[in-house]
């Protein structure tokens, strides 16, 4: 009957409750009763805005970027794929704060591309553009990640028979790829959403931090932890709640696919 | 002549260096075995692959060579492979309108060419299904459709029964057989019976180059290889239609189950699998539908099976017996027999 | 060169006091576990580098929290006198505590001071102003000394630490940073320093005390050691008692 030996129970609770009791334990701190006030407060309304406007552009842009990217990595052959593959994970397992330093000298006002916007007048340290491409930086791989992997185990076939049905290479990723693509597409997107949302190394390196302006959500918290734990917990708890629901809906759209 | 299509180029990578042209209108099948060469051929003229050297022309055009090259979507060839590969998120009326659509139609035209190429291949009524809901030959039959439904000037078939049960693939044979008449058609298989029924020449590859080319007919006769020879498990006989059920092989008569239709006076093929033939030394007893003197030109011992080849009019029958069987009869080269099939073992196909 | 001056320094006072025949033991002899604000890892580990001392360096809150749940510490070094008192009031402490060193903000500016800061007055306004934000000790600071200059400031950046100021400014993306005076002294070249004399009247507090239950003994001897070495303190940055 059992497909495991029964010793494996004990690091499944193990495991289960190191993932699981520290969630709980934030629930039981959680101030319910006033977490309509606590999430209606300027700060956290600030905090919230900007956050969720940010990673809302971040995500378009992963988008927009991403599915092409991945797309010529799924159909490219020679060295230069796995060199820039390689290049595309990198910021993926890259601990946040030097991604901000990476960020920063690039970017930044004596960085190699920053030196020149700001001869122009163009000064990205301490505006929301400057989250926004932090978010963008660390969100980007996943979504390439999870697509290059969906398009190239599907798409090259269908694509081959679109073109000799007549469609051009545009009418083939508009009417072939990307419709066959599209639930690898939503999950990857979910996926680089949250991971969006919780970036805070590269922003805290990179962006600085003021209220409705750089100081995302996970930066709040932090900030609040020294002071205001109450405040910290009730945005804590809106960040599980959005990763819970992305988790759930990129779950979802993952058995729809393989169903379908 | 301007019309024909023709491929003389090699492909270093795998060795390849053909040089075939193919008339309007022509049925060509190509054998051979594995890594032959076979799906090249149909690539480079499809234009999923480019020549190193030499040209391939289609209609009189020239669409690859050192100095051009037309991409896929820009020829007319259809390309129907083993698997249907139905777009999946597409119906399967959307799929049969796709090819038209990307050749520039409005949506009413391409509906009504996509609904009427449905009817012809069978499947009209499976328009609103999902490729996901159809059946391997439904989706086969959908398939032929879609590659059928922009007039293509060339369709190439590559395998197109060999992922079918074997129970829908008569059925299917016969609609393309009425479907692709009067257009160029190139068919790489491994079955004889595709040859015999969709082709009236065969090219046969091995190793990159073309080792045999002409006639259908010529096939079964004179097997210039090994693979050949193989191929050619079943019998192939030529002869003239006297019925629907009925051919005259040179003199004597065979019964068996048509495949088409057979128009008395013209010329049928007849194959007969070689286990289904019996070797008697006298006209047995309770007069078989199918009992016709022959002459042993062979006797091959290959182990639990020995081949025994006769001469039916001219044409040679193989049969394979027993070793015990053989022992009895004594068979040796020269001896009168007859043979002996079952008329449920015989399929009769019009030659044209 | 200055480091290597100062111990030398230290040395020379601890051998002093040994030669005025106080009952103290020698450096070597020292073995106690001290519990010190982060801060002042560089100093401490300079002034213990020939004793048995352990260290355990974290912010100053979290260490009074440390030794409340019972962590085996004899000395309590806090970055702030808020904390010190804290612990004194949970009664953590054994005896006085003692001001040892004193820290105060400072103005920095990347070096060059491109945007031409000349001190805390209008040219901070057509500059990039980082500071510390209000919940963090430095923020509080920050804030105190705004008041009291009248100044309103505003800046592009409140950030959750002073090493996080340090960097904006170090980075050349912030024009000037409120930081303290030992985190931009460890900041070398890369920065210039403009003072504030009204921080200077204002300073944070270093507080040193030994720990109820400890060691006693082994504490005072170590606290000796550090209030004989101001020399060092200094080379850190930081202010004498």
């Amino acid at each position: 009957m059992h497909r495991f030996p029964r010793w494996a129970w004990a690091p499944f609770a193990l495991g289960l409750a190191l993932l699981a009791v520290p969630l709980l334990g934030m629930m039981a701190r959680v101030p319910w009763g006033e977490l309509p006030a606590l999430l209606t407060s300027e700060r956290a309304l600030d905090a919230l805005t900007l956050s969720l406007g940010t990673c809302l552009i971040a995500t378009c842009l992963v988008l927009l970027l991403g599915v092409p990217l991945a797309l010529v990595l799924a159909r490219s052959r020679g060295w230069w794929v796995s060199v820039v593959r390689t290049l595309v994970t990198v910021p993926m397992v890259l601990p946040p704060v030097v991604a901000g330093l990476a960020l920063l000298v690039t970017f930044g006002r004596r960085g190699l591309i920053g030196a020149s916007l700001s001869a122009w007048g163009v000064e990205i340290g301490f505006t929301t553009i400057a989250v926004v491409i932090a978010q963008t930086f660390v969100a980007l791989p996943f979504l390439v990640t999870s697509l290059e992997g969906a398009l190239k185990s599907s798409g090259e076939q269908y694509e081959r028979v679109a073109s000799n049905l007549g469609a051009s290479p545009s009418r083939i990723f508009w009417k072939v790829t990307l419709p066959i693509a599209l639930p690898a597409i939503a999950s990857g997107t979910a996926l680089s959403f949250a991971r969006a949302l919780g970036e805070f190394g590269a922003t805290l390196t990179f962006a600085g931090s003021l209220q409705g302006v750089t100081r995302t959500l996970p930066l709040e918290i932090y900030l609040l932890r020294e002071t205001d734990s109450d405040l910290a917990l009730a945005l804590s708890l809106v960040l599980i709640v959005v990763a819970l629901a992305i988790v759930f809906v990129s779950t979802k759209i993952q058995n729809w696919r393989r169903d379908g | 002549m301007a019309e024909q299509m023709r491929v003389a180029a090699t492909l270093e990578v795998r060795g390849f260096d053909v040089d075939v042209a193919i008339g309007p209108g022509q049925r060509v099948a190509v054998i051979g075995p594995n890594g032959a060469g076979k799906s090249t051929l149909l690539q480079l003229i499809a234009g999923s692959l480019r020549p190193d050297t030499g040209t391939v022309e289609l209609h009189g055009v020239t669409v690859a060579s050192p100095r051009g090259f037309v991409p896929p979507h820009k020829r007319r060839v259809a390309y129907v492979e083993q698997r249907p590969l139905l777009f999946p998120h597409l119906t399967v009326l959307e799929n049969v309108m796709f090819g038209p659509l990307s050749r520039g139609a409005n949506r009413s035209a391409a509906r009504e060419r996509a609904l009427a190429e449905l009817e012809l291949t069978g499947v009209a009524h499976l328009a609103d299904r999902r490729p996901a809901q159809l059946s391997g030959g439904q989706a086969q039959r959908a398939s032929l459709a879609r590659g059928l439904a922009f007039d293509p000037d060339v369709v190439l078939l590559d395998e197109p029964f060999a992922a079918l049960d074997a129970t829908v693939t008569p059925e299917l044979r016969r609609m393309l057989r009425s479907r692709l008449a009067g257009l160029t058609t190139v068919v790489v298989t491994h079955e004889l019976l595709d040859v015999v029924t969709l082709a009236d020449r065969q090219v046969a590859l091995e190793g990159g180059r073309v080792v045999a080319d002409g006639p259908v007919e010529e096939l079964a006769s004179a097997p210039s290889t090994q693979f050949l020879a193989d191929f050619v498990g079943l019998n192939l006989l030529g002869g003239v239609a006297l019925a629907e059920d009925r051919v005259d092989l040179g003199g004597q008569n065979i019964i068996g189950m048509p495949n088409g239709d057979l128009a008395a006076g013209r010329h049928a093929r007849v194959t007969v699998a070689p286990d289904a033939v019996a070797i008697h030394r006298e006209m047995p007893e309770g007069s078989p539908r199918n009992a016709m003197r022959a002459q042993v030109m062979r006797v091959e011992p290959g182990g639990a099976v020995v081949g025994v080849t006769v001469d039916l009019g001219g044409q040679p029958l193989r049969a394979s017996l027993t070793p015990g069987a053989v022992a009895e009869l004594a068979l040796m080269p020269g001896d009168d027999v007859v043979a002996v099939i079952k008329a449920t073992q015989v399929r009769l196909h019009p030659a044209h | 060169m200055s480091k290597l001056a100062a111990g030398l320094a230290a040395v020379v006072l601890a051998l002093s006091a040994c030669a005025s025949g106080e009952a103290q033991p020698d450096d070597a002899e020292i073995s106690a576990t001290v519990f010190a604000a982060a801060s002042l890892s560089a100093p401490f580990e300079e002034i213990a580098a020939d004793t048995d001392v352990n260290f355990s360096f974290d912010g100053s809150s979290g260490l009074v929290d440390q030794i409340a749940g019972g962590a085996p510490a004899d000395v309590f070094a806090s970055a702030d006198q808020r904390n010190m008192v804290g612990a004194v009031e949970q009664g953590l402490i054994a005896g006085e505590p003692t001001m040892f060193a004193t820290n105060y903000l400072v103005l920095v500016t990347p070096a060059g001071n491109p945007a031409g800061v000349t001190g805390m007055d209008a040219s901070l306004e057509d500059a990039k102003l980082v500071v510390c934000a209000p919940e963090v000790p430095c923020g509080g600071a920050t804030e105190r000394l705004a008041e009291t200059l009248g100044l309103a400031l505003s800046p592009v950046s409140e950030e959750t630490s002073v090493t996080n100021v340090l960097g904006k400014i170090t980075s050349g993306e912030g024009d000037v940073g409120l930081v303290y005076l030992t985190d931009a002294t460890g900041a070398g070249d890369a920065v210039e320093i403009i003072g504030i004399p009204e921080a200077e009247g204002d300073p944070n507090t270093y507080w040193i005390a030994a720990v109820e239950g400890g060691d006693t003994e082994q504490a005072q001897a170590f606290i000796d050691l550090v209030m004989d070495s101001p020399d060092v303190l200094a080379g850190y940055g930081f202010g004498s008692a």
